[in-house]
C-alpha cells in the first residue's frame, strides 16, 4: 500500500506538471497548430497518470477488497486514450508540416473518429449496456404481419450477435489500434528526421522519438504483449504501466520545451504561482466567510439556501477582479530578477532614452541585443547608411519601403518574397535553412547582407525608416518568439524616438557651431574693412558697407602711399568663414602691391591670378580698382567684372568708368586695361555694390542705374560722407518696408572744390 | 529659381526660371552640374529664357558650372539670353567666357560639330 501510494503521489505530480505545461502552452500560443497539437498530446497524456492517482487515493479509504483503483483508470481509459490520435496530429506538423496536412486540417477529427467510438462504447458498458442486447428494439419494431416478425426477430439476434463480437474483439484490439497509431506518429517523426531540420529540431525531435519509443514499449507490455501471449496480468501493474508509458510520452515532450524553450520558463513559474497564490486565496474565502456565513443561515433560518453560496462565489470573483490584478503585478515583480532579459530591455530602452551619441547607441544595442535573444549577431543599420550604397540605389530604396510598409519585425523569408526574390511554397514543407542560405547567396548585396539575419526590425519615425535592426540566427538555432518580436518592435520605437532627439540635438548644435562660424568671419571681415578713411588735403574719402546678412562678401580699402591715394571696392562669392577668408588673402595681396600700386593692370593682374591659382571652382570677385595720383589730379582704373563705377563732375554731369575685364577667378592671364581721366576739383567718384541698383521696392522694381544716376548728380554739391548718407538713405527709402535683400557697398571719393 | 533638365542626344539642356540670385541657388546649381558629370553628361546648354533676373551671385552661380565643367573636360554654352543678362555679362567680360545662343538647335549643333 505504501508503494502504491508514493507512485501515485509520483504520477500524480508529474501529470499534474504535464497538464500544467499543457494549459500554459494552449494559454500562449494556442494559435499555432505545432504548439496546441503538442499541448493536446501533452494534455492527455497528464489526464491518465492524475486519474490513476486519484483511484489510489481514494481506495485507501475503501474497505479491502473493492478494487476502484484500475476501475477507475479503465472507466477513464476513453479520455486519456485521445493521447495516441494527438500525436499523431502532432506528428504530422511537426517538427515539419507536411503535406497531407493541407488537406486533413480540415478534417482532423477524422483522427480521432476511432476513439470517440471507442468512448461511445466504453460509455454504452460503463451505463450496464449489454451488447448482446443492443439490438433487441428492433425485434420490437411494430410489424404489420408474423412472417415480417420473424425476419426482424432473427436480424435482431444476427445483430446482436455482430455487435457482441464488434465489442469484444473491440475491447481485445484498441489496444493495437493505439499502438498503430503512436507507430505511425513514430515513423512520421522519423522521416521528419531525415528531412532539412535546424540542429534545435533534430535534438527536440530525437528526444521526442526517444521518449515516444520507451513510452510504446512499455503501453505494449501493459496492453498488447499480454494479449498476443494471450497472458493474464495483473491489473493493477498494467494500469502502472499504462501510466508509466504516458508520463514517460508526455514528459519527453515537456522535457524538449522546457529545454528548448518553446516558451519563457520564467513565466511559467511567475503564473504557476499567481494560480496558487489565487486559488489559496479563493479556498481562504470559501473556507472562512462563505462556509461560515452559509452555516449561519443554516442555523438560524434552518434551510439550506444552496443558491446564496453559488451567488457569493460569483460575487466575489467579480468583486476580487482587480486584486487579482494586483497580484499578478505583484508577482510579475517579486520574480523579475535583474538579470531577466525583460529587465535588461528595460535598462536599455531607458539608456537610449538619454544617449546622445549614436554610434555609442548602436554598440550598447548590439551588445544588450545580442545577449538577450542569445544570438552572435546583432546589426544596427541607419538610414543613411543605407542610401549610401551607391550602387545598390534601387535595392536600397525598395528595401526602405518596403520596411516602412510593413512597420514591424519581418522574418528573413516574408522580407525576401515581398521583394520578389523568394516564392515560399506555402502549406508544403517551410524551406530548410539550407535552402534560405542558398537563395539569400544569390541576392544583390543589401538585401542579402539583410537577409542573412533570421528577424529584419524597422525603426520607423513619422513614417521613415530612420534604422534597421538585423537579429542574425539564435546560438541555439532557435526561432524569434512572438513575444520576442514584440519585444523588439517596442524597443524599435525606443530607438526611433532616440534617434529623432540626438538629430535634433544635433541640428542645435550645428546651428550652435554655424553661428559661432559666422561670428568669426563677421570679426575677420570687420577687421579687414578699414575703420576710417584716410585724411587727403585736397581730397575726401568715406565709405560704408552693410551686410543684409550676418556676413556679406562686400569688401573695400583705402591705400595711402606718398602722393598716390589708391581705393578698392570688390564683391566676393559665396559667404560666411570661406568668403573672409577669401577676402582677407585678396587684402593681403593687395597690401604686398604697395610698391606697384600706381598700375592697377598689375594689381588686378595679381589678384586675378591669385584668385585662379585657389582651385575651388565657386571663388569669384568683382573688383574696381583705383589709384589716385595726388598731385597730378588724375586717376588711372581698372576693373574685372565690377558694376560701372561713376564719376559726377563738378556741374553735375554724370559719366560712368565703363571699362571692364573679366571678373577675378575664372582666367589666369586674362589681359586687363587701365584707363585714366581727370579728377577736377569738385569731382567724386561713387563706387556701389549691386546692393544699390538692385534694391527693390513693393512693387518688384529695381532702384536701377536710371534712378541712380540723376539722384546722384543731384548731390554735386555734397562732401563726401554726405554722398554716401543721402545713397544708403535712398536705398532704405526706396526699398521701405521690403528693405535691402542684398549687400550694399558705397564708396565716394571726392576732389573738394 | 526652379529647374528643368532635358536631353538633346548628347548634350543636356538645363532650362532655367525665376530669379538666379546667389544663396541656395548656388548650391542647387552645384549639386545638379556635379550630378550630370557623374552621369557622363558634360555638354551642357543653359536655357536663361525663363530668367527674369540675374545678380552677381547669380553670374558667380553660372561661372562656377562653366569652370567645374572645363575642368572635367565639359562645356556649359547659354541659351536665349536676355538684355539685361547680356549687359552683366559685357561687364564681367563674362561674354568672352560663355558662347551664347538664341537658337537651341544652334546650340545644340554647336557641340557636335565642335
Amino acid at each position: 500500500m505504501a508503494t502504491s501510494t508514493l507512485l501515485a503521489s509520483f504520477y500524480f505530480i508529474c501529470g499534474a506538471a504535464i497538464i500544467f505545461l499543457a494549459v500554459m502552452i494552449m494559454r500562449f500560443s494556442s494559435r499555432n497548430v505545432s504548439m496546441w497539437s503538442t499541448a493536446l498530446v501533452m494534455l492527455f497524456a497528464g489526464i491518465g497518470p492524475i486519474l490513476g492517482a486519484i483511484g489510489v487515493i481514494i481506495q485507501r479509504n475503501l474497505p479491502e477488497g473493492t478494487y476502484l483503483f484500475e476501475n477507475l483508470v479503465e472507466s477513464f481509459d476513453y479520455t486519456w486514450e485521445f493521447f495516441f490520435p494527438a500525436l499523431l496530429l502532432m506528428a504530422l506538423v511537426y517538427p515539419r508540416r507536411y503535406a497531407i496536412w493541407k488537406y486533413l486540417r480540415r478534417f482532423t477529427f477524422i483522427l480521432f473518429l476511432p476513439h470517440v467510438f471507442h468512448l461511445l462504447m466504453v460509455l454504452f458498458l460503463v451505463n450496464r449496456g449489454n451488447p448482446a442486447r443492443l439490438f433487441n428494439w428492433v425485434a420490437d419494431l411494430p410489424v404489420p404481419s408474423s412472417v415480417l416478425a420473424t425476419y426482424t426477430n432473427s436480424l435482431s439476434k444476427s445483430l446482436n450477435v455482430f455487435s457482441e463480437l464488434l465489442f469484444k474483439a473491440h475491447n481485445q484490439l484498441f489496444s493495437l489500434v493505439n499502438v498503430m497509431y503512436a507507430v505511425l506518429a513514430i515513423i512520421l517523426l522519423a522521416i521528419a528526421m531525415r528531412g532539412d531540420l535546424t540542429p534545435r529540431q533534430r535534438r527536440q525531435t530525437q528526444i521526442m522519438l526517444a521518449g515516444l519509443g520507451i513510452a510504446i514499449v512499455t503501453y505494449s507490455f501493459a496492453r498488447v504483449i499480454p494479449y498476443l501471449m494471450a497472458m493474464d496480468i495483473d491489473r493493477a501493474i498494467a494500469a502502472a504501466l499504462v501510466n508509466a508509458s504516458l508520463i514517460i510520452g508526455g514528459g519527453s515532450i515537456a522535457y524538449v520545451i522546457l529545454k528548448y524553450q518553446f516558451i519563457d520558463v520564467r513565466l511559467i513559474a511567475r503564473k504557476g504561482l499567481f494560480c496558487a497564490v489565487t486559488a489559496a486565496v479563493f479556498a481562504l474565502f470559501y473556507l472562512i466567510i462563505i462556509k461560515q456565513f452559509t452555516r449561519f443561515i443554516l442555523t438560524y433560518t434552518g434551510t439550506e439556501l444552496e443558491f446564496i453560496e453559488t451567488l457569493l462565489i460569483v460575487l466575489f470573483v467579480i468583486a476580487f477582479q482587480p486584486v487579482l490584478i494586483r497580484l499578478e503585478e505583484w508577482t510579475e515583480r517579486a520574480l523579475m530578477r535583474e538579470e531577466s532579459p525583460r529587465v535588461k530591455l528595460r535598462n536599455l530602452s531607458n539608456e537610449l532614452l538619454t544617449a546622445v551619441d549614436a554610434e555609442s547607441m548602436k554598440e550598447r544595442m548590439k551588445e544588450v541585443l545580442s545577449e538577450v535573444f542569445q544570438t552572435d549577431d546583432v546589426e544596427v543599420i541607419f538610414r543613411d547608411e543605407i542610401l549610401d550604397l551607391k550602387d545598390e540605389e534601387i535595392y536600397a530604396g525598395k528595401v526602405l519601403e518596403l520596411l516602412e510598409q510593413v512597420g514591424e519585425p519581418v522574418g528573413r523569408l516574408d522580407f525576401m518574397e515581398a521583394l520578389g526574390f523568394m516564392r515560399v511554397r506555402r502549406g508544403i514543407f517551410r524551406p530548410g535553412r539550407k535552402l534560405i542560405r542558398e537563395a539569400v547567396d544569390t541576392l544583390p548585396g543589401i538585401v542579402k547582407h539583410m537577409a542573412s539575419h533570421e528577424l529584419i526590425v524597422p525603426v520607423i519615425h513619422d513614417g521613415e525608416c530612420v534604422a534597421v535592426l538585423l537579429l542574425g540566427e539564435k546560438r541555439d538555432g532557435g526561432r524569434y518568439s512572438m513575444q520576442q518580436q514584440a519585444m523588439i518592435s517596442m524597443l524599435s520605437n525606443q530607438v526611433a524616438a532616440s534617434l529623432s532627439r540626438m538629430e535634433l540635438l544635433k541640428e542645435v548644435v550645428e546651428k550652435k557651431v554655424m553661428e559661432e562660424e559666422l561670428n568669426i568671419a563677421r570679426t575677420i571681415q570687420l577687421n579687414l574693412l578699414p575703420s576710417s578713411p584716410p585724411e587727403l588735403e585736397n581730397y575726401e574719402a568715406a565709405a560704408l558697407s552693410i551686410s543684409s546678412k550676418q556676413v556679406g562678401g562686400d569688401y573695400y580699402d583705402f591705400i595711402r602711399n606718398g602722393r598716390y591715394f589708391a581705393f578698392t571696392v570688390a564683391d566676393v562669392s559665396g559667404k560666411g568663414v570661406p568668403a573672409s577668408l577669401l577676402m582677407a588673402s585678396l587684402q593681403a595681396s593687395l597690401r604686398a602691391m604697395k610698391d606697384r600700386m600706381t598700375d592697377p593692370v598689375a594689381v588686378i593682374g595679381r589678384l586675378n591670378d591669385v584668385m585662379c591659382e585657389i582651385t575651388s571652382t565657386d571663388k569669384f570677385a568683382t573688383m574696381f580698382y583705383g589709384c589716385v595720383d595726388l598731385e597730378r589730379n588724375e586717376v588711372a582704373y581698372s576693373n574685372a567684372g565690377h558694376f560701372f563705377p561713376v564719376i559726377v563732375r563738378n556741374g553735375g554731369n554724370v559719366e560712368l568708368l565703363d571699362y571692364s575685364g573679366l571678373i577675378l577667378g575664372v582666367k589666369p592671364g586674362f589681359p586687363y586695361e587701365t584707363r585714366k581721366t581727370k579728377f577736377r576739383p569738385g569731382d567724386m567718384i561713387v563706387v556701389t555694390t549691386d546692393g544699390v541698383t538692385e534694391a527693390e521696392n513693393r512693387a518688384g522694381e529695381l532702384y536701377g542705374e536710371e534712378r541712380l544716376h540723376p539722384f546722384l548728380a543731384s548731390l554735386h554739391g555734397s562732401s563726401a560722407g554726405e554722398v554716401k548718407d543721402a545713397i544708403v538713405n535712398e536705398v532704405n527709402r526706396f526699398s521701405h518696408p521690403v528693405g535691402a535683400n542684398d549687400d550694399l557697398t558705397v564708396l565716394v571719393v571726392k576732389r573738394k572744390s | 529659381m526652379k529647374y528643368k533638365v532635358r536631353e538633346d542626344g548628347n548634350v543636356t539642356i538645363i532650362d532655367l526660371s525665376g530669379k538666379l540670385m546667389g544663396g541656395y541657388d548656388a548650391d542647387v546649381f552645384r549639386d545638379l552640374v556635379h550630378e550630370l558629370i557623374e552621369k557622363g553628361r558634360k555638354k551642357i546648354v543653359v536655357n536663361l529664357a525663363g530668367i527674369k533676373w540675374i545678380n552677381s551671385t547669380g553670374v558667380g552661380i553660372l561661372i562656377t558650372g562653366y569652370t567645374t565643367l572645363r575642368k572635367n573636360k565639359g562645356d556649359l554654352k547659354l541659351l536665349n539670353v536676355s538684355k539685361k543678362i547680356e549687359s552683366i555679362l559685357y561687364v564681367t567680360k563674362l561674354n568672352l567666357i560663355f558662347e551664347c545662343f538664341d537658337d537651341e538647335h544652334e546650340a545644340t549643333g554647336s557641340y557636335t560639330r565642335g
